[in-house]
């Protein structure tokens, strides 16, 4: 009497502090949410500390050109109505300046492409040698001039051949159109691009803000709708034509989206399903907000952990927070429960009973908190930065509801539970649970025949490649694949990348593997391949063209004796003698003087600036797929001279890159688990009551695995974190049923209870068409529920009995 | 074969530049059509041919001489082998010319005067005389044993690059192929009687 009058005097004088602690936790963690920033793009979901081959990788898809390139089709309506749509569009997004680059065949871009090449012949060519420019190089390229006037392309060279008697833009043509394959480039039509059956009008474009700024990357897609609507309103027969957006940009923008749809859908519905069932059993108010406050204050505190610790927080890991409500609301369930099976009214009883149930309750609680934390520390070693934000969300969202459940609840428990219905619902599983350990062996053996098959079907079970974490749809993936045929934009497969300090430097390094690259397509190794330095040579190298060009009066005197022989005279060819002198004093030509040329699309998108560096990317196109021979061309890499070029394989690289984080992450799963059996293993002392209490997590594991791969599901690195939680919560049920004495009936029903808001907070999961949510779904609810009937299988043996 | 010739020849020569042709009406047994419809008649493979040029900038004609060759429907290749071993072919849409072991190509649908014109030339070579006057007036002067055709373009911006193209024929064989430019270059190409058929 005297102990309980001292519990209750200390409780009253910690009431204030606690709810002052509390609040002042939720005021900081509300103001840290308050200026998080929230995050929607698939990029956590890519490793952070890869290769340098991965990290190519991982950069690219996050802001390499393609993650800036967007494709447009123009459908409908006749071919003249898709040009004029075309062209129309073409010039407003000219005018927004949204973009960096874009291309739809129309005139205004070949225009700039052939001023820009003419007026620097003498620093693009190829041909600009000293040699060229002795008599003899005078003679036979003059002559060379005087030939493709009689050819068909004298009709564009006749124009020019006074300034340009040497043909050397001509040669920069040439040069060129081999590299960048001008037979490739789309059919032009009425003058714009169309795809090869002609009824599509194409476009493409680059945006000027990096592909990892998902806002920027909708403002430029809703620039483009907006703007063709107006093009299809100002036409006559504007009304018949289709607009079809595709790419990187739109992909990342249709992602967030999802995101943010499904996350809030599905948090929604879950969130509304657990209160009503919560409601319906505790048929008070005043509790079913009581029980929300450990999960609720568990969530912003996360949301805020996360915030201080990432710098963001992405919108997966709030969707997945959301549903560990269904795992924090079980520590509300299990302290009403629990500690309410006083059996008689009056407060100093009630408090007796009260804190009788606290000692039953909270050892179990706590144990099956730690067992969660331990699962999920694993996650915050994990390489993706979307993991170790799941990890830390959980451990800080569990350890804040449990805290709150044990130390904030009894200080505002007011509410009565009414115990008879619960009593009665436990009175009806009684047999149910009797059943259940029945069947124990029988779920062992159904368990090794998953084990069996999973063992049978190994290669079957794990996704390779990054694809499954995909969200887009295959819609719209077989759109994009159609726009890209059109386009004969492909996905590049093979590359050579090589950093440097400066973009000059970078085109230098361009230039020295160039040379040795070039022999490979000799010998048939190479098909041909795409250099920043094709379309731009260095300023040194223009620089040298330049010193190989002589001044006006060596010029003239070595004309005279060159134009011996052929029937011209030099006299004519003044404007030739000006150009030179001209050129000799041209301002050599950087990648910033190609905007909004056809050029500076391939400047700009093999030569990258990155974390303070140049990357220049050489496309390799090869012959044949099957008898690529790497060797040669690393051999050729390393004659090159520059020391860090590096040969790229995207595929092999990319299903290289999601294996290793695979393996890392079973790693890390199994690191967790590891911990949670040396912990259990601890606490419980004896290897029966461990085995009492692993055995069923186990068993649910397993069957889940070959239930998923029997429905024809491939897991991701997600459904292993679901594998975990699996764990972390069936933890709990297992150790419920293995406290000292059997299960009672409250204890059934507070345990049903607890599974059900989990399933169905996991369960709404399952049907979001966003892979990573899908999986975390598809893989806990079904968990959750074999865990919790298998622990049953395998608690006490004796019958539940009804409380005194 | 001789068409083949002609359409070459008009082919080499306006490549950029649209045509459409057109025949002025003349006498109802003796017209622009009914050459046209005999040259297609006794049209035949591969023809050889001598070209002079004469371009303004240069103080001497360009000489050179080679093989043409046609196949049904849209096949056509100039093939020079003096001065310099040179090929030019037109199929479909592509034209491509190879020169010192490099071939270039050009698309014509890029330039849609061009495909017009090779699309007239087409009609032409078949003698479908009503094609061709949708962009040029033909005026038809001389008699059956002497006789010229002449094309004069319609469309201003075909204008501003060719001022006409005359075909001068004896009978069902055409034997020479002027071309005018209208910044005053020429070019004349002479058929040559035609030789026993080589493969």
């Amino acid at each position: 009497m005297k102990h309980q009058a001292l519990e209750k005097m200390s409780r009253t004088e910690r009431r204030l502090p606690v709810i002052g602690l509390w609040l002042l936790v939720l005021a900081l963690s509300l103001a840290v949410i308050l200026h998080t920033r929230f995050t929607a793009d698939m990029s956590a979901f890519l490793p952070e500390h890869p290769t340098a081959a991965q990290a190519f990788l991982v950069d690219q898809i996050k802001d390499g050109a393609i993650s800036r390139m967007i494709l447009i089709g123009i459908e409908g309506g006749d071919a003249a109505t898709r040009a004029d749509a075309s062209k129309a569009l073409g010039t407003t997004l000219r005018q927004s300046g949204l973009f960096s680059v874009l291309r739809n065949g129309d005139a205004p871009t070949r225009d700039q492409d052939k001023t820009l090449l003419f007026d620097h012949r003498y620093l693009l060519s190829p041909d600009i040698t000293p040699e060229r420019f002795t008599v003899a190089g005078l003679h036979e390229a003059i002559a060379n001039g005087i030939d493709l006037l009689a050819s068909p392309f004298g009709v564009f060279s006749q124009t020019i051949f006074t300034r340009d008697p040497t043909a050397e833009t001509f040669a920069i043509v040439g040069k060129l159109g081999q590299n960048t394959g001008t037979d490739d480039a789309p059919r032009n039509q009425n003058g714009v691009w169309v795809s090869p059956d002609g009824k599509r009008a194409l476009m493409m474009l680059q945006t000027r803000a990096a592909g990892s700024d998902t806002d920027a990357m909708a403002r430029a897609i809703e620039a483009v709708h907006a703007d063709f609507s107006n093009a299809v309103k100002a036409h006559p027969d504007g009304s018949s034509l289709r607009l079809l957006v595709s790419g990187a940009p739109v992909f990342s923008v249709d992602a967030r989206a999802l995101i943010k749809s499904d996350v809030e859908r599905f948090s929604i519905i879950g969130s509304v399903a657990v209160m009503l069932l919560l409601l319906v059993v505790y048929r008070s108010f005043s509790m079913l907000a009581l029980g929300l406050l450990p999960v609720l204050t568990g969530i912003a505190v996360a949301i805020a952990t996360v915030s201080l610790g990432f710098g963001t927080v992405h919108g997966i890991t709030i969707g997945f927070g959301t549903t560990l409500i269904g795992e924090a609301i079980d520590y509300s369930i299990y302290y009403f429960i629990q500690t309410q099976n006083a059996p008689k009214e009056g407060s100093a009883f009630r408090s007796a009973g009260r804190s009788e149930g606290m000692e039953r309750f909270w050892p179990t609680i706590r144990l099956g908190v730690l067992t969660s934390i331990t699962g999920f520390a694993a996650l915050l070693f994990s390489g993706f930065p979307g993991l170790a934000q799941i990890g830390l969300y959980s451990i800080a969202g569990l350890t804040t509801a449990a805290l709150v459940t044990r130390f904030l609840l009894p200080h505002l428990g007011t509410a009565r539970l009414n115990r008879h219905s619960l009593a009665g619902i436990g009175r009806l599983l009684a047999p149910i649970f009797r059943a259940i350990q029945a069947l124990r062996w029988g779920f062992v053996l159904l368990a090794l025949a998953g084990f069996v098959l999973l063992v049978w079907r190994h290669d079957a079970i794990w996704q390779t490649g990054l694809s499954g974490l995909n969200p887009i749809s295959a819609q719209a993936q077989a759109m994009d694949d159609e726009l890209r045929a059109d386009m004969n934009a492909d996905d590049a497969r093979y590359f050579i990348v090589a950093k440097a300090p400066t973009q000059q430097a970078a085109l230098a390094a361009a230039e020295r593997i160039d040379a040795a690259l070039e022999p490979l397509i000799k010998q048939g190794v190479l098909a041909r391949f795409d250099s920043p330095a094709t379309f731009l040579p260095s300023v040194a190298t223009q620089r040298a063209r330049q010193q190989a060009l002589p001044d006006r009066t060596t010029l003239t005197e070595r004309l005279d004796a060159a134009v011996q022989g052929l029937p011209i005279s030099a006299s004519k060819l003044k404007p030739f003698v000006d150009a030179v002198e001209q050129a000799r004093k041209q301002t050599p030509l950087t990648p910033a003087d190609l905007e909004g040329t056809s050029f500076g699309l391939a400047v700009n998108t093999l030569l990258q600036k990155q974390n303070g560096q140049w990357l220049t990317l050489i496309r390799l196109y090869v012959p044949s797929v099957d008898t690529l021979d790497t060797a040669r061309i690393t051999a050729a890499l390393k004659s090159s001279g520059v020391s860090d070029a590096l040969f790229v394989d995207k595929d092999a690289e990319s299903s290289r890159l999601f294996n290793s984080y695979l393996g890392n992450t079973i790693t890390l799963s199994l690191a967790g688990l590891f911990g949670i059996v040396i912990l259990l293993g601890f606490v419980l002392q004896r290897p029966a009551r461990l085995i009492r209490v692993l055995l069923p997590l186990l068993v649910a594991v397993v069957l889940v695995m070959a239930g998923l791969n029997l429905a024809g599901e491939k897991l991701n690195i997600l459904n292993l974190v679901g594998l975990l939680l699996i764990v972390a919560i069936g933890s709990n049920y297992a150790l419920f049923f293995n406290q000292n004495t059997a299960p009672d009936h409250q204890t059934l029903a507070s345990l049903l209870l607890a599974n059900l808001t989990t399933v169905i907070a996991f369960g709404t999961l399952a049907f979001s068409q966003l892979p990573i949510l899908h999986a975390f779904g598809s893989t806990v609810a079904p968990g959750a529920f074999l865990a919790l009937v298998v622990a049953a299988a395998f608690a006490k043996p004796n019958a539940p009995k009804a409380p005194a | 074969m001789r068409q083949t010739l002609f359409f070459m020849l008009l082919l080499l020569q306006g490549l950029v530049q649209p045509v459409t042709v057109v025949a002025a009406a003349p006498s109802p047994d003796w017209s622009p059509a009914s050459v046209l419809r005999t040259l297609a008649e006794h049209r035949q493979g591969e023809v050889r041919f001598t070209e002079q040029k004469f371009i303004g900038v240069l103080d001497t004609p360009l000489l050179s001489e080679g093989t043409l060759t046609f196949r049904p429907p849209d096949y056509l290749e100039k093939h020079t082998t003096s001065p310099r071993d040179e090929r030019m072919t037109i199929e479909g849409d592509v034209l491509a010319y190879t020169r010192q072991s490099q071939t270039y190509k050009l698309n014509l649908a890029e330039h849609p005067e061009a495909t017009a014109y090779a699309n007239s030339i087409r009609g032409l070579l078949n003698g479908n005389a009503a094609l061709l006057r949708k962009s040029y007036v033909l005026k038809l002067s001389g008699d059956r044993a002497h006789w010229v055709l002449l094309l004069l373009p319609t469309d201003p911006r075909i204008q501003s690059l060719i001022k006409s193209i005359s075909v001068n024929g004896s009978g069902d064989h055409l034997q020479r192929i002027e071309y005018d430019q209208a910044n005053g270059d020429r070019s004349v190409m002479t058929l040559l009687p035609a030789i026993p058929p080589t493969p």
